[in-house]
């Protein structure tokens, strides 16, 4: 025995249908509204009418595009589905997935990154990235940081060496006048 | 009596140190006999006399002994011994003065004569003193914080 269909599904299915039934009689009963458009009297006036209406169906749409996109809901929505641990778990899985691997190297092998690489290393926008990171001195500083820091690693390194020779040299003549070094403190 | 822990460079620290400063030196006179030797060169062919090249040694040597003396009296480092982490002091720990500076010069010269035996005191003395200190009445001490080998010395 078949199981019973959830009656959300039914509801749904009927508004869809409806839907469909609706448009089509729309569309039926424009059909007189095309052909009272051609007509040569009438026709000039309701075209007129008609921009009209389409006009301000065009400021409706934008009113309520602007009005969703201003909304907070909007917002809120956005930041709790990125928030979402869900779509982590849906990000992860698509980030694991064989067939983004497939689509990413069948990107890589085709002409289109030659050609953006090509583009970016043309670009002047480039060349003042490099410039400012060239000047930059956060870079400046890090370099100087970096030479310094090796001027300082020979120096301590050149001292170690030559104290060790200095001791050495004094202990063997030392030893040899039998006179010993003072003791340090 | 308080005691500091001073620890006074030995022979091979020093002889790097005045390696190098004679390199520097060296570095910068001959730099500056090429600018002077291409400037002439512009003006016409340069030819030095038997007067010529006594000037221009005496000219070489005027140069060397300002550097050592400068940096001496000024800082107590030339720029090697800042490198190798020494430095010149009086026997009161002071920096040298310009006199005593030159003093100790004249000694270093001294010490180099006679193939540099004039730094063998430095292998024996208590406190690695070698000929231009005994005469300047000078040492030459690590300028860093102590951590190898010490000499006790009583404090200035």
């Amino acid at each position: 025995m078949p199981a019973r269909n959830d009656p959300r599904n039914v509801a749904l299915g009927a508004a869809v249908v409806g839907a469909r039934a609706g448009l089509r009689a729309g569309r039926v009963a424009l059909v007189p509204v095309g052909l009272a458009l051609r007509a040569p009297v009438a026709g000039p006036l309701l075209q007129r009418r008609v921009d009209e209406l389409a006009a301000t169906g065009i400021a409706a749409r934008a009113r309520a595009r602007a009005a969703v996109m201003e909304s907070d809901e909007l917002e809120q929505l956005i930041c709790t589905v990125i928030e979402h641990e869900r779509t982590e778990v849906i990000v992860q899985r698509v980030m694991e997935s064989p067939g983004l691997e497939r689509i990413i190297m069948r990107v890589l092998d085709g002409h289109l990154i030659d050609g953006v690489i090509d583009r970016v290393l043309h670009s002047p926008e480039l060349d003042r990235i490099v410039e400012y990171v060239a000047s930059s001195p956060q870079v400046l500083d890090a370099v100087s940081h970096q030479t310094r820091s090796l001027a300082d690693e020979v120096a301590v390194n050149v001292r170690k060496r030559a104290e060790s020779v200095d001791d050495a040299a004094e202990r063997t003549v030392r030893g040899w006048l039998r006179r010993p070094r003072p003791h340090p403190a | 009596m308080s005691t500091t822990r001073v620890r006074y460079a030995g022979i091979a620290t020093r002889a790097l140190a005045l390696a190098i400063d004679v390199a520097i030196a060296q570095v910068i006179v001959l730099t500056g006999a090429a600018v002077l030797g291409l400037v002439a060169s512009l003006v016409g062919e340069l030819h030095l006399g038997p007067t010529g090249r006594w000037l221009a040694a005496a000219v070489w040597a005027l140069l060397i002994a300002t550097y050592f003396v400068t940096f001496w009296s000024a800082a107590g480092q030339t720029p090697a011994m800042r490198m190798m982490g020494i430095r010149v002091t009086t026997d009161s720990g002071e920096i040298p003065g310009i006199l005593r500076s030159i003093v100790r010069l004249i000694g270093l010269v001294l010490a180099i004569i006679p193939f540099f035996a004039g730094f063998l005191p430095v292998l024996v003395d208590d406190r690695r003193r070698a000929l231009q200190d005994m005469l300047a009445g000078t040492v030459v001490e690590h300028a860093d914080p102590p951590g190898g080998p010490f000499v006790s010395a009583p404090a200035p």
